[in-house]
């Protein structure tokens, strides 16, 4: 049927009255009406000469006592009771019927139908695997129900009931596998919390609850920056972008305590996550629950949330471990560094598409500079408001309204983009402290000045002392050093000179004794020459015959 | 207003509330002739309610749930005859087969209890309040119905351009 005009719900509701109104125009019955809730006097159905009695009993016999219909009531009921039991056929009847925990199973998915069938629900659709590594994205105070799966195609839808806007504790969660139909559910699980339709209407009625806008993100991110940097993570060092963080607001129920009234047992509760990326992969995460109505009103939830989570076959379908990315660390507790790690934040939107199921996303963060884009990380981000904490001084010493930061959703040409002027900054601590405790906190610091000051001076009093004597033994010790030099040069030199002198006697020596025989050697030869030449010279004698 | 002793009474209620009557009938049975039924033996059992009065709170909310419940059993004890919520042919009045075929069409999307609630606000004008107390529901219930069945027929008023 083309309903081409039926463009708004009023179209509609107008089109349905004035065709009812058509159809009902027709009807006139209030003859018939009149005739049986105002009979005319002296109407007389006698003519049939029936009374009621004799119309109950047209065939002229009396009516007995319907003694054989009872009696074979209680026979079958004595041989249901007495007999059939013994026998085996009742064991395997009744086994095969049905069991406690199949029968709870369809319990729950029947519950499930139902309710969401009469009630405002969330209802979101992921892949089981999906869930299971971003449970803390999708369902902060509720872990997966359900345990891994080898098979592909399996899916799981989670339902959150709804009061108006709001959501509250009250989840349910159905794993199937091909398309949603309650055929093909294979497992089931619902939460311990369930709320009343009058608690919903309640809740609905009550003006806007104020939430807190916590900041202890901000001071958790600090403890971040520091673990990195102690830890010395490969992806700090890597990466401006440090952590993110989100709320998730709901109204909480706890059957088990009662707050400020005893008859109320829910109440609205801010849980704040934030988590960041190790290096191996995955994410470390802290959430801090907070009830916005109550100072200092923080709150541990259970670790257990969920009530039931069944197979079909009415087997736990609980995992035994978690297979959840994130692994939880204590970030909100930690004590602060007062020496500020100076931190900026950045607070992004990530809208669902027009399907609405979409439970998790991703985003992309660029760095913009000037015609460049480089991508500088991935995050896995819930939808709605993400907090972002950037160390963006690593970058610039100062900031320029030409760099700037990009965030693309979820792979899609989607995205918003924030100059580093424009991000916020996140200063060290955000305890709130009077003006007295700052004053206090000033002249400790003055103190602490003053002494380190004294304690100075003092110290460059007594290097200074130190120095001299140091200074004065070095001269005595150089000077014994020098003594013991010349001593031993004089020591030298003295033995040098007496070998000297020694060498130089034997040469004299040598050279005298030389000499001598030089000069002996020359008398003689010179005697001999003179012998010669005497001899040369010599009268000869005649020779006598 | 006495009912049980005037008729005149009985005339007024039945001009000011037929069609009402009629539309929430029309609902349950989705059948024309069943539906009239139902109008004639709401008003007649309205007749046989001895002290009714508007103060008490016995407004169109009463006679309404009177109609829901007449028609509840009369589709009960005929459902054998009413095989789907399409009327296949009265023959000598068309225009009713036509408006019943066009308003069943209209509604057929949506569940039982959507129908009924769509109805008693479209046709009857009831508030979610009146409607609640008429079904037996929690006032939330039936906004949250009506809002889905809205929904439900606008997805499908889409589909079928």
């Amino acid at each position: 049927m083309k309903n081409n005009d039926l463009k708004t719900d009023q179209d509609f509701e107008r089109e349905l009255k004035n065709k009812m109104n058509e159809l009902s125009a027709s009807v006139d019955c209030f003859d018939r009406i009149s005739a049986r809730a105002f009979p005319e006097n002296g109407s007389d159905f006698s003519d049939s000469e029936f009374t009621v009695s004799d119309l109950e009993n047209v065939t002229g016999r009396s009516r007995s006592i319907p003694f054989l219909k009872w009696a074979a009531v209680a026979a079958a009921a004595v041989l249901f009771v007495g007999v059939i039991p013994k026998t085996a056929f009742f064991y395997n009847f009744f086994a095969n019927l049905s069991n406690d925990s199949d029968k709870l199973y369809r319990s729950v998915v029947s519950e499930i139908t139902s309710e969401t069938e009469e009630h405002e629900y969330a209802v979101y659709d992921m892949p089981l695997e999906e869930y299971i590594k971003n449970d803390v994205l999708i369902t902060p105070l509720y872990s997966c129900p359900f345990e891994e799966c080898e098979k592909t195609g399996m899916s799981v839808r989670i339902f959150i009931r709804k009061a108006d806007t709001s959501l509250t504790n009250q989840i349910y969660a159905v794993e199937y596998t091909g398309e949603y139909a309650e055929s093909n559910i294979i497992a089931a699980a619902k939460s311990k919390a369930t709320f009343t339709d009058e608690e919903i209407e309640d809740i609905e009625k009550s003006s806007g609850t104020i939430w807190r806008q916590s900041n202890d993100a901000d001071t958790a991110a600090l403890n971040i920056v520091r673990i990195q940097s102690s830890e010395d993570s490969s992806y700090a060092t890597e990466n401006i972008v440090s952590s993110a963080s989100f709320s998730y607001n709901i109204f909480f129920k706890d059957n088990k305590i009662s707050l400020s009234e005893p008859e109320t047992t829910y109440f609205p509760l801010e849980t704040t996550v934030i988590y960041y990326p190790k290096d191996e992969g995955g994410y470390f995460y802290d959430m801090s629950c907070t009830i916005p109505e109550k100072e200092e009103g923080y709150y541990e939830p259970d670790e257990r949330l969920w009530k039931t989570s069944l197979y079909y076959d009415g087997s736990s379908a609980f995992p035994e471990e978690s297979g959840s990315e994130f692994e939880r660390t204590e970030l909100f507790n930690a004590e602060t560094d007062e020496d500020v790690h100076m931190l900026n934040k950045a607070n992004v939107v990530n809208q669902p598409d027009d399907d609405e199921n979409q439970a998790v996303g991703s985003i992309d963060i660029f760095l913009n500079e000037y015609d460049r884009s480089e991508l500088l990380t991935s995050f896995d981000i819930p939808y709605g408001d993400v907090t972002f904490y950037i160390q963006s001084m690593r970058l610039y010493s100062s900031s320029s309204s030409d760099v700037g930061l990009k965030f693309k959703f979820n792979g899609s040409a989607k995205s918003s983009s924030i100059s580093l002027n424009g991000l916020e900054t996140v200063k060290g601590s955000y305890t709130a402290k009077s003006e007295e405790a700052i004053q206090k906190e000033i002249s400790q610091l003055e103190e602490e000045r003053r002494q380190a000051e004294e304690n100075a001076s003092k110290a460059a009093a007594v290097e200074e002392e130190a120095s001299k004597a140091a200074e004065a033994e070095k001269e005595l010790t150089d000077r014994a050093k020098a003594e013991e030099a010349a001593r031993a040069v004089e020591e030298y030199n003295s033995s040098e000179l007496a070998s000297i002198i020694a060498e130089e006697a034997s040469k004299v020596a040598a050279e005298e004794q030389a000499a001598q025989e030089a000069s002996a050697a020359a008398d003689e030869k010179e005697l001999s020459y003179i012998d010669e030449m005497l001899k040369s010279s010599a009268p000869t004698e005649p020779k006598t015959e | 207003m006495n009912c049980s002793d005037s008729k005149e009474a009985l005339c007024e209620l039945y001009t000011m509330f037929k069609s009402s009557v009629f539309a929430v009938a029309f609902s349950i049975t989705a059948d024309y002739h069943l539906s009239e039924d139902c109008v004639a033996e709401t008003f007649i059992r309205l007749a046989q309610v001895k002290h009714f009065s508007a103060a008490r709170g016995d407004g169109k909310g009463f006679i309404l749930t009177i109609a829901r419940n007449v028609a509840l059993e009369l589709r009960r004890r005929y459902k054998k005859e009413l095989s789907n919520f399409i009327i296949q042919s009265y023959g000598e009045a068309e225009k009713t087969v036509e408006d019943s075929i066009y308003i069943n069409q209209l509604l057929k999307h949506l569940s039982d209890k959507q129908r009924q609630t769509v109805v008693l606000r479209c046709c009857a004008e009831l508030s979610f309040k009146q409607i609640a107390k008429v079904m037996k529901c929690p006032e939330t219930t039936v906004k949250s119905r009506y809002r889905k069945a809205m929904a439900i027929l606008q997805e499908k008023a889409g589909e079928d351009r």
